[in-house]
C-alpha cells in the first residue's frame, strides 16, 4: 500500500504543485490589490446595482462587494477562476489515475503485482483527495495569513466553511471524473465527457437564473449547489447544498470502484 | 498439485469467441510452451490467468488458488512479463526495481539478474531500447524468485545473443524448481527450451503434450535413395504422404506406424535410408492443417 501510495504521490507531484502555486498566486494577487479597490467601493457598488438582477446574482456582485476582503475574494476568485482551476485539477487527476494508466499500458504493471484492484482504486482515489485538500489549502487557508500580513480583518469561520464547501465541490467533480476514468480506457474521453457535462451544467445554471420559466433546471446543475461565494461573503454555509454535493461524491466513487473491479482490462 | 490448471475457460469479445472451453494443465517444475499464431488466444488466456480479463465461464487455478477470487494471493508467487512491456517513462530501471520491492518485498535475485543481463540501471525508461526494456521486464519478473513465471513472448524482437541468455536463465530457473508458462509463436524457441507444449487454434487448445510425445505421436520424415528407378505407386498407403520424388529418391511423411513402409521397402533395392522425427513445426502445421 505504501509503495503504491508513494508512487502515486510522486507521479502527480509536479502537476499538483503547479496547480497549488497557480491558485496561491491568484490569492496573493487579489489580496494585495484589495485595499486599492476598497477605497473606491462606493462607486463600484453603484455600477453593480445597475446590472440586471440575474446577471449580478451570477457574478455575485452588489453594493457590498468591496467592503471587505471576503466579499472581494468571493467575487474575484470564486466567480470563475477558482471553480475553473479546481475543475481542471480534479478532472486531470482523475483522468490520468485510471484511464491514463490503462491507456499507457502501465496498469498491467500494477495489476501484475499483489495489490488487488480495491487497493489500486482507493489508493489512487485517496491521492486525488489529498491533492484537492492541498489545492483548497493553498487558496482558502493560505488566504488568512496573507490577509493578516496586510492588516486586513477577516472572519476565520467564513474561510473555513468556504474551504469545506470548496473541497466538497471539487470532490464531487473529481468523483464524477474518477467514475468516467474507471469506465473509459482513454483519458481524452474522460476529459471530453467530464468537461462537456460541467460546461453544460454551467450554462444551464446561468440560463435558468436569467429566465424565470427555466428556474427549475438549475436544480440539475452542480453549480447551483456550489455556494462558496455566499459562504465566504456571509460566513454561513448552506448545509442542504453541502449534503446534496456529498451524495454524488459517495455514489460516483463507489460506482467507480464497482466498475473498475468488474471490468476487463486488456493491458 | 499442478502449477496451473485451466478448466473450460471461455471468453467472448462481442461476436468474437476468443477462447472456447480452453483446458490445459501446466506441471510443476517444467517449462510449458503455449503455441499459436497471432489471434489464436494465447494472450487472452494469459490475461485471464493474470485476472486482467474475467472469463465468461470456466475456472483457472494457480497452485490450487483461484486466479480470480484469490488473485492477490496468486500474484505473491508469480512473476509476469507481458508481450509489450510498458514502463513508467521517467523512471530508471533502479526506480522500477525499487517500486516493485516496495510492493512485494526484497528482491533476492535482483543483483544477480542485473549482472547476468548487463542491465543499465540509470537510464530513464523512455530512453531504453526495446531489448533493454525486455531485460528490465525479465529482471522485474524473476528477481524475487517466484514459484511461477508467466511470460508472453519474452524474446520477441531480441537479438540471438540476448535470446540465448534468456533461455539459459529460464533453464536455470526450471532446474531450481521453478515453473514457466511461456507463450510464443517461435517454434524453434519452444522446441529448444520447453518440456511441454500446448497448441491453441481459434480459441481452442488442440494439443497439450510433452514435447517428445508431440513429435512421436505425429510423423517421421523418411528419405529413401534407390539404386534404380522405382514406382511411386508401390508406396501408396493411407499414412504415407509423398513430399518430393525423383527417379532415384523419395521423401515422404509417414504418420504413425513405420512398419508398413519398411515392409514395402524390403522389395526394393535401397542405397540409403534416413528417418527423422518430424519437427515441432511439422507437428504444429499438421494441427493447423487439420
Amino acid at each position: 500500500m505504501s509503495g503504491l501510495f508513494t508512487k502515486e504521490l510522486r507521479s502527480r507531484r509536479t502537476s499538483a504543485l503547479a496547480f497549488c502555486a497557480a491558485i496561491f498566486g491568484f490569492v496573493v494577487l487579489y489580496i494585495s490589490i484589495f485595499p486599492t479597490f476598497q477605497k473606491q467601493s462606493a462607486s463600484f457598488g453603484k455600477i453593480f446595482a445597475s446590472l440586471p438582477k440575474g446577471f449580478s446574482e451570477n457574478l455575485g456582485v452588489g453594493l457590498n462587494t468591496f467592503t471587505n476582503v471576503q466579499n472581494f475574494l468571493s467575487v474575484e476568485l470564486f466567480a470563475i477562476i477558482w471553480p475553473l482551476i479546481a475543475i481542471i485539477v480534479s478532472v486531470s487527476t482523475a483522468g490520468s489515475s485510471i484511464a491514463g494508466e490503462v491507456e499507457k499500458g502501465t496498469m498491467g504493471t500494477l495489476l501484475s503485482l499483489p495489490l488487488g484492484r480495491a487497493k489500486i482504486f482507493w489508493t489512487k482515489y485517496l491521492v486525488g483527495v489529498l491533492i484537492i485538500a492541498a489545492f483548497v489549502t493553498s487558496s482558502l487557508i493560505a488566504a488568512m495569513p496573507l490577509a493578516s500580513l496586510l492588516g486586513l480583518t477577516y472572519d476565520v469561520s467564513a474561510f473555513l466553511l468556504t474551504a469545506l464547501m470548496c473541497a466538497v465541490f471539487a470532490l464531487c467533480v473529481y468523483s464524477y471524473a474518477f467514475l468516467l476514468s474507471s469506465v473509459f480506457n482513454e483519458k481524452s474521453r474522460v476529459y471530453a465527457l467530464a468537461g462537456g457535462t460541467l460546461m453544460l451544467m454551467y450554462v444551464v445554471n446561468l440560463v435558468s437564473s436569467l429566465i424565470n420559466d427555466l428556474h427549475f433546471l438549475r436544480f440539475g446543475s452542480v453549480f447551483y449547489y456550489f455556494t462558496a461565494r455566499q459562504t465566504l461573503a456571509l460566513g454561513h454555509i448552506n448545509t442542504a447544498n453541502l449534503a446534496i454535493l456529498i451524495i454524488p461524491v459517495i455514489v460516483f466513487s463507489v460506482t467507480g470502484y464497482i466498475v473498475f473491479n468488474r471490468k476487463d482490462i486488456a493491458v | 498439485m499442478d502449477a496451473i490448471v485451466v478448466s473450460d475457460v471461455s471468453k467472448r469479445f462481442g461476436s468474437n469467441q476468443a477462447l472456447n472451453k480452453v483446458n490445459l494443465t501446466v506441471p510443476v517444475g517444467e517449462i510449458y510452451g503455449f503455441l499459436g499464431p497471432n489471434g489464436a488466444g494465447k494472450t487472452t488466456t494469459i490475461r485471464c490467468l493474470m485476472d486482467f480479463l474475467r472469463p465468461d465461464s470456466g475456472n483457472i487455478e494457480v497452485f490450487g488458488n483461484n486466479a480470480r477470487t484469490q488473485a492477490t494471493e496468486v500474484k505473491k508467487f508469480l512473476g509476469y512479463l507481458p508481450a509489450d512491456m510498458q514502463l513508467y517513462d521517467k523512471w530508471t530501471a533502479a526506480e522500477h526495481i525499487a517500486f516493485y520491492e516496495s510492493v512485494q518485498g526484497i528482491a533476492v535475485d535482483a543483483e544477480k539478474l542485473i549482472k547476468q543481463l548487463d542491465l543499465n540501471l540509470t537510464t530513464e525508461a523512455r530512453h531504453l531500447s526495446s531489448g533493454n526494456k525486455q531485460k528490465l521486464g525479465m529482471v522485474l519478473a524473476m528477481m524475487r524468485r517466484p514459484k511461477l513465471l508467466v511470460l508472453d513472448e519474452p524474446t520477441r524482437g531480441l537479438d540471438p545473443l540476448l535470446q540465448e541468455i534468456i533461455y539459459t536463465l529460464l533453464r536455470e530457473y526450471r532446474d531450481a524448481g521453478g515453473t514457466v508458462f511461456i507463450s510464443s509463436h517461435n517454434l524453434a524457441e519452444v522446441e529448444k527450451i520447453c518440456d511441454h507444449v500446448g497448441i491453441i487454434r481459434a480459441g481452442e487448445v488442440v494439443a497439450s503434450e510433452s514435447i517428445d510425445a508431440i513429435r512421436q505421436m505425429n510423423s517421421h520424415i523418411v528419405t529413401i535413395r534407390f539404386t534404380k528407378p522405382f514406382k511411386p505407386a508401390d508406396f501408396k498407403a493411407d499414412n504415407i504422404t509423398v513430399m518430393h520424388k525423383t527417379d532415384l529418391q523419395l521423401i515422404c511423411k509417414v504418420k504413425g506406424d513405420l512398419n508398413p513402409l519398411l515392409k514395402k521397402l524390403a522389395a526394393h533395392p535401397v542405397k540409403d535410408l534416413e528417418i527423422t522425427h518430424a519437427s515441432l513445426e511439422d507437428a504444429f502445421m499438421e494441427y493447423y492443417a487439420s
